[in-house]
């Protein structure tokens, strides 16, 4: 069954449109991201789905029952925000009481529930602490544990881990994908960073212009973009194109292709590097066509800024319009 | 240079101070020092030749104190209470409406304190005896309200305002409806604005004038009393009364001093 639903929804702000008919379906269970550049309406959808933002039109299904005009205390969603939203005038314990108290649990079921929260996410020792108190990693596991203690039907997150430094990061990300599979619940998770649509998604959604210009797994995304745009923003670096003369086609198609696809230092197209970025291990190259069409290839040696070297197209993709029209490899 | 400069902020802080507190130990003066020294004087004088409570005990005994502060107690504090109970959930819609909306709206709050209170007092006193409001201590706390509502309303904005919007919502989310989420989450965060407002309310009753005259002259409060007995030339009275009107305002000024200090009162101004 589908978990959530939503249908034709639309936001627009006076002529300003936000959300464009959009329409998805979410099965249970999902680690479901919305990916997207800032700006682009992500955190309007997610507090369409959380009722904290009324869509303009459209409506929005969550367990089969159309929640589009219920307040969100009636959803029974649990979001996280990307500034945890913790009450600060409460201490950890009381924050995660907090929703078991509004939905009028008894004493003894809150305490067993808020005890079993507390265990999850290893943060028994700061219970008692006041909520101004703690770290941001401590912050961000408080309000993941007031989000799962419990059991919401969907879990709304929007950006829950762009407010902590690299290294927290990458032990929240490791401990969310944990969370979820332990629970076998349903996330919907909107973020802008790639490397959490990468390692934390089952499936992603790339937002833009208001509607989901494509959906997939990550590897297809990377793979198989849809359009010139989806190969631009996916991926490490992003696609290069070039006319499709320069492959033997007319030019009103052009190549594409990621830095990855490419044989650098066999014979086959020539350019200059013009800067050099290394990534882990990796190295890449910021070139320059004989016909002036920059390129990002990655390096097969070792290259200096200025020096010229070639390189052959192992896969490419061809595209007419903005859109992808084949699909080589 | 530099001390004769601190010497002169000095000299002119204690000058200040002097200034304002001088009327106040005229009051302590009169009402603690023999009536031959001070007011039976020809040439009163300044400072206390003798101490007694015998004048504090006459103004008591001989002009019914009790009732006029009791009065006085319970108007200042249901002002108070309804300014909170009102003021709080207006303070929240507007804070909720477009900045536009909402700031025109507050601005037509002050309205009824740009007309003076004498002129909105005789309509009001005229309705309120056809509802039976007229001479109770409910009808004068519903006039003050005119007075202290827009004030109350305009702090309490501000303290809202410095909420983040995202605990409200995450408030919403966590099964709170709409009323549980301001009484229980929103107003805890808003707890120095609320005690703000509430003691602002109290004291600009306690010492409210023009309302009280008009609408309650049957059963005055302290500030009327204070006036009777000046009119009929009782100075003795008059300052017992006072300095009981005084001595709670000193307190809670003191009391409120803690919750001055906090940035709620900016909130409201920056963006």
């Amino acid at each position: 069954m589908n978990k959530l639903e939503l249908i034709q929804l639309s936001k627009t702000y006076g002529q300003k449109i936000v959300i464009k008919e959009l329409s998805l379906k979410v099965q249970s269970g999902e680690f479901f991201v919305i990916l997207g550049p800032s700006g682009e309406g992500k955190s309007t959808l997610l507090k369409m789905i959380a009722g904290i933002e009324r869509p303009s039109k459209g409506n929005i299904i969550i367990d089969g029952k159309d929640v589009t005009d219920l307040p969100p205390d009636k959803r029974n969603i649990a979001m996280v925000f990307q500034s945890f939203a913790l009450y600060p005038n409460m201490s950890v314990r009381q924050n995660i009481e907090f929703p078991l108290k509004m939905r009028h649990l008894s004493k003894q079921a809150i305490e067993a529930k808020v005890k079993e929260a507390l265990l999850l996410f290893n943060i028994e020792d700061i219970a008692d602490s006041s909520v101004a108190k703690i770290s941001g990693g401590q912050k961000q596991r408080v309000a993941l544990a007031r989000a799962t203690v419990r059991e919401p039907s969907l879990f709304l997150l929007d950006e829950p881990l762009s407010n902590l430094d690299a290294r927290a990061r990458f032990v929240a990300r490791g401990e969310l994908k944990r969370i979820q599979q332990t629970l076998g619940q349903t996330f919907i998770y909107v973020t802008h960073d790639q490397k959490e649509a990468a390692s934390l998604a089952t499936r992603v959604a790339v937002l833009h212009k208001g509607v989901f210009e494509q959906i997939g797994t990550f590897y297809e995304l990377v793979e198989r973009p849809k359009t010139r745009w989806i190969g631009e923003f996916v991926g490490e670096f992003p696609m290069s194109f070039i006319p499709g003369s320069m492959m033997g086609l007319d030019d009103s198609v052009e190549i594409g292709f990621h830095p990855h696809w490419v044989s650098e230092g066999v014979p086959g197209i020539n350019c200059e590097v013009e800067s050099v970025e290394a990534v882990g291990n990796d190295l890449y190259l910021f070139c320059s066509t004989d016909r002036g069409v920059k390129v990002i290839i990655k390096a097969a040696n070792r290259r200096q800024i200025g020096e010229k070297t070639s390189f052959r197209l192992d896969k490419y993709l061809t595209f007419k319009n903005e859109n992808r029209i084949d699909s080589n490899n | 240079m530099m001390k004769l400069s601190k010497l002169l902020l000095y000299f002119t802080a204690v000058l200040a101070i002097l200034i304002v507190l001088f009327p106040i130990y005229i009051l302590f003066l009169i009402a603690f020092t023999p009536v031959k020294y001070t007011i039976d004087s020809v040439y009163p004088i300044l400072y206390p030749a003798g101490f007694t409570l015998a004048n504090l005990v006459t103004a008591v005994e001989s002009f019914g104190l009790e009732g006029p502060t009791i009065r006085s107690i319970e108007t200042a504090t249901l002002v108070g209470l309804i300014a909170i109970g009102i003021g709080l959930p207006a303070a929240y819609g507007l804070n909720r409406l477009p900045r536009n909306t909402s700031g025109i709206l507050t601005a037509m709050l002050f309205l009824a304190n740009m007309l003076p209170a004498i002129v909105v007092a005789i309509p009001i006193s005229a309705e309120f005896i056809s509802f039976h409001l007229y001479g109770s201590v409910v009808g004068l706390a519903l006039a003050q309200e005119l007075v202290v509502l827009p004030l109350t309303i305009f702090i309490l904005q501000g303290a809202l305002s410095s909420i983040p919007r995202d605990l409200e919502y995450q408030a919403r989310i966590d099964g709170a409806g709409l009323l549980k989420t301001i009484y229980t989450v929103l107003a805890p965060l808003a707890k120095a604005g609320i005690v703000a407002a509430f003691l602002l309310s109290w004291m600009i009753s306690w010492d409210e004038f023009t309302f009280a005259v008009i609408l309650n002259p049957a059963n005055p409060t302290l500030p009327i009393v204070i006036y009777i007995n000046l009119f009929r030339g009782n100075i003795l009275a008059s300052s017992a009364f006072a300095l009981i009107l005084t001595i709670p305002v000193i307190i809670l000024t003191a009391a409120l001093q803690k919750y001055l200090k906090g940035e709620y009162l900016t909130a409201g101004m920056g963006g």
